[in-house]
């Protein structure tokens, strides 16, 4: 249980900067995860938290004391890695004690052979098992103690990696892309129990992952870095709704978000493609901008309503079941729309021919031409976008 | 499939002649420890001798009467090998040495090839070239400073003179080097995460994970210092309880005027078979080593 906080954390490979400075507080028991792109620098990030990469400059503190320059084993942190990493030579049994082992028994204890003449050595290793079963109990692995890791599947490897991770009762979990090489019904399984397992253990989790998907369904704040800076560190509803910067807006989000470009003009209004304006006014001094529009939030209809529509060619039906996803062309533009509809509407598209998008409620984030946020004037700033965003009116420049 | 057949019998053809090649002198050698002296020269008998009874001229020449001087061949041979010289100590000497050899070889070689595949250090590419470099070293180059070197400390004529030289192996060191890079780094972050120490980690973690390599390196080491002639001779001088087996067959052929090719062959028959039947052993793991250095 403690808190984790990065300060300033800068990391350079060769002439390669990684890491440019980047500052986290997580909370004592929140699930925060670091998402990104790969090459982002989060994994980086990760292995200098754990103590396995140092940092060129900043702090590490966990629980408030600072641990720049302690051994990764004196952090009590666990970890769980991409390829799971468990001894291929030792049993499910022998894995889960290896890091009890190490912490409990004493160097003479620990001697092959003659360490089991060592007294007091049977009472401790009586307690690690009695942990080792307990653990095993709470994952449902009891019944492959006595297998390698050569002879599991991958969602069994991945439990036994999360097993060994929890014997310690480490103060933080650290996760680097524990889900990737699943197959993809039992990521999101997966993705269910290691969310279960975080209220049930109630600790700091710190987890890396590739997939926006991953880090919304499972967290309590998103880091979102993208060449080695943290862009927006969030909830996944402010990550998502109210994004701070333009690339968090197209990574986080799938289908990704639409990007059109823009211009503000003088009166605070915005217009994009096609001629369409939107009826809200935003804060800015005149200048080229990109319109963010979710799918959700745009409508598709043979024939706008009211008149004001992006005049678009449908290219692309994808069936869900659910929901359709309608991929459109805008005019000759160039630009690919995606839109989300219900199925009876796109059954009245016809492929190749000519349809009308227009913007729910008119729901729009715009970005100025550095990728920052520009907020409208009857906008909710959030919190953790404030200041980054243009606000008030071009005083960031 | 007219043509195939044709193809596959020229292929089988060129391979049976090679096997021919290299079986011969161990067939030889097999059949010659069995025979009796006559019928290694008139080379008659096929492969194992008629194994009719003979009379041993040595034996007569002592005052013997005949009867008791007629021996079978086979039993006559390999008798004479364990009698005439003593063999099981150039079997123990050469045993006591490889396994020496090795076992040091692997305590250095071990964390040598850790460092140079997983720690990130300064000069680790320079260090590794020096290793490659050592590799090109040909060791009757350097034999004559070893020699002295080991005179001057007074190790001539021990065991340590027959195992220091060769504790350190160049190629052990890049063989396992090489097998190390195909170990995941993160399961050598996952043993410090765990809390190993580096030592740790090299014995509990990669020396496990390299057993095959290992054993493809063993059979190497073993083989070579079992079977080498050129170092044993060059500082064992004189001192017979130390001869290695190579160093034995020389000495018993120099006793034996060069003659009795039966007894001789049977001294090299028993030194190689240890070789053999720990190869026939080995042989899975062995290829499975093979073939783990040589996929990734």
């Amino acid at each position: 249980m403690a808190t984790v906080t990065l300060r300033n954390i800068r990391k350079s490979f060769g002439t390669t900067e990684v890491l440019k400075g980047v500052s986290l507080d997580i909370a004592d028991g929140e699930f925060v995860s670091l998402v990104g792109p790969s090459g982002c620098g989060k994994s980086t990030l990760l292995k200098i938290l754990a103590g396995l990469e140092p940092q060129n400059s900043g702090d590490v503190a966990i629980g408030g004391r600072v641990v720049n320059h302690i051994r990764p084993s004196r952090r009590d942190l666990a970890m769980v890695f991409q390829s799971y990493a468990l001894y291929p030579h030792l049993t499910v049994e022998e894995n889960l004690m290896v890091p009890l082992k190490l912490r409990r028994l004493n160097r003479m204890e620990r001697l092959p052979g003659l360490g089991h003449l060592m007294p007091g050595r049977r009472q401790k290793m009586h307690r690690i098992r009695a942990v080792v079963e307990e653990t095993t109990e709470t994952l449902k692995i009891g019944d492959l103690l006595a297998r390698k890791p050569g002879q599991l599947s991958g969602g069994q490897r991945q439990r036994v990696a999360v097993g060994r991770a929890m014997v310690r009762k480490p103060v933080a979990f650290l996760m680097d892309e524990p889900l990737s090489n699943l197959d993809a019904a039992l990521r999101v399984h997966m993705r269910a129990e290691i969310a279960e397992l975080h209220r049930d253990l109630a600790t700091t989790f710190v987890y890396v992952t590739h997939d926006q998907a991953e880090a919304l369904t499972m967290s309590d704040r998103i880091a979102v870095m993208m060449d080695g800076e943290v862009l927006q560190f969030a909830s996944p509803d402010e990550v998502y709704h109210d994004p701070a910067d333009l690339r968090v807006a197209q990574f986080i989000g799938s289908p990704k978000m639409n990007t059109l470009p823009g211009a503000l003009g003088s009166g605070g209004a915005v217009s994009t493609v096609g001629g369409y304006t939107f009826a809200r006014a935003f804060d800015g001094p005149p200048q080229t901008v990109t319109v963010g529009l979710r799918p959700e939030h745009l409508a598709i209809a043979p024939k706008a309503p009211n008149g004001r529509a992006i005049p678009v060619t449908v290219r692309h039906k994808e069936n869900l079941g659910s929901d359709f996803f309608i991929h459109a062309n805008v005019g000759d533009t160039g630009h690919t729309m995606i839109v989300r509809t219900e199925p009876h509407t796109a059954q009245s598209l016809p492929l190749q021919g000519a349809a009308e998008i227009w913007s729910v409620e008119d729901r729009a984030v715009v970005f100025s031409s550095d990728n920052r946020r520009i907020y409208a004037s009857d906008e909710l700033r959030g919190i953790g976008a404030a200041d980054l965003a243009l606000a008030p009116a071009g005083a960031a420049q | 499939m007219m043509r195939s057949g044709i193809g596959e019998t020229f292929k089988h053809l060129v391979l049976l002649i090679g096997v021919v090649i290299v079986i011969a002198p161990f067939y030889m050698m097999v059949s010659y420890s069995l025979k009796s002296p006559s019928e290694i020269q008139t080379n008659s008998g096929g492969f194992a001798g008629s194994q009719q009874p003979f009379v041993d001229e040595y034996c007569v020449k002592l005052g013997n009467p005949e009867t008791a001087c007629t021996v079978r061949p086979a039993v006559y041979n390999y008798v004479t090998a364990f009698s005439k010289a003593p063999l099981l100590r150039y079997l123990l000497n050469g045993v006591v040495v490889t396994v020496s050899i090795f076992l040091i070889q692997v305590v250095v070689a071990l964390p040598c090839a850790y460092a140079l595949s997983k720690l990130t250090f300064y000069g680790r590419d320079v260090v590794f070239s020096l290793v490659l470099f050592c590799l090109l070293i040909p060791v009757h180059a350097i034999a004559l400073p070893l020699y002295i070197m080991l005179s001057k400390v007074g190790l001539i004529n021990s065991y340590a003179a027959l195992i220091v030289p060769w504790t350190i192996s160049v190629f052990g060191i890049f063989l396992m080097r090489q097998f190390f890079l195909t170990v995941p780094d993160e399961l050598i972050d996952a043993a410090r995460m765990d809390g190993m120490s580096e030592f740790s980690i090299v014995w509990r973690v990669m020396l496990p994970t390299a057993v095959p390599a290992l054993l493809a390196f063993a059979i190497f080491s073993v083989v070579a210092h079992w079977n080498d002639y050129f170092w044993p001779r060059v500082v064992i001088t004189g001192n017979q309880d130390l001869f290695t087996p190579p160093l034995g067959l020389r000495d018993f052929r120099g006793d034996l005027d060069g003659n009795d090719y039966g007894p001789m062959m049977a001294i090299a028959t028993v030194i190689v078979t240890p070789l053999v039947v720990a190869f026939l052993i080995a042989q899975r793991r062995f290829i499975e080593g093979i073939t783990l250095t040589g996929m990734k």
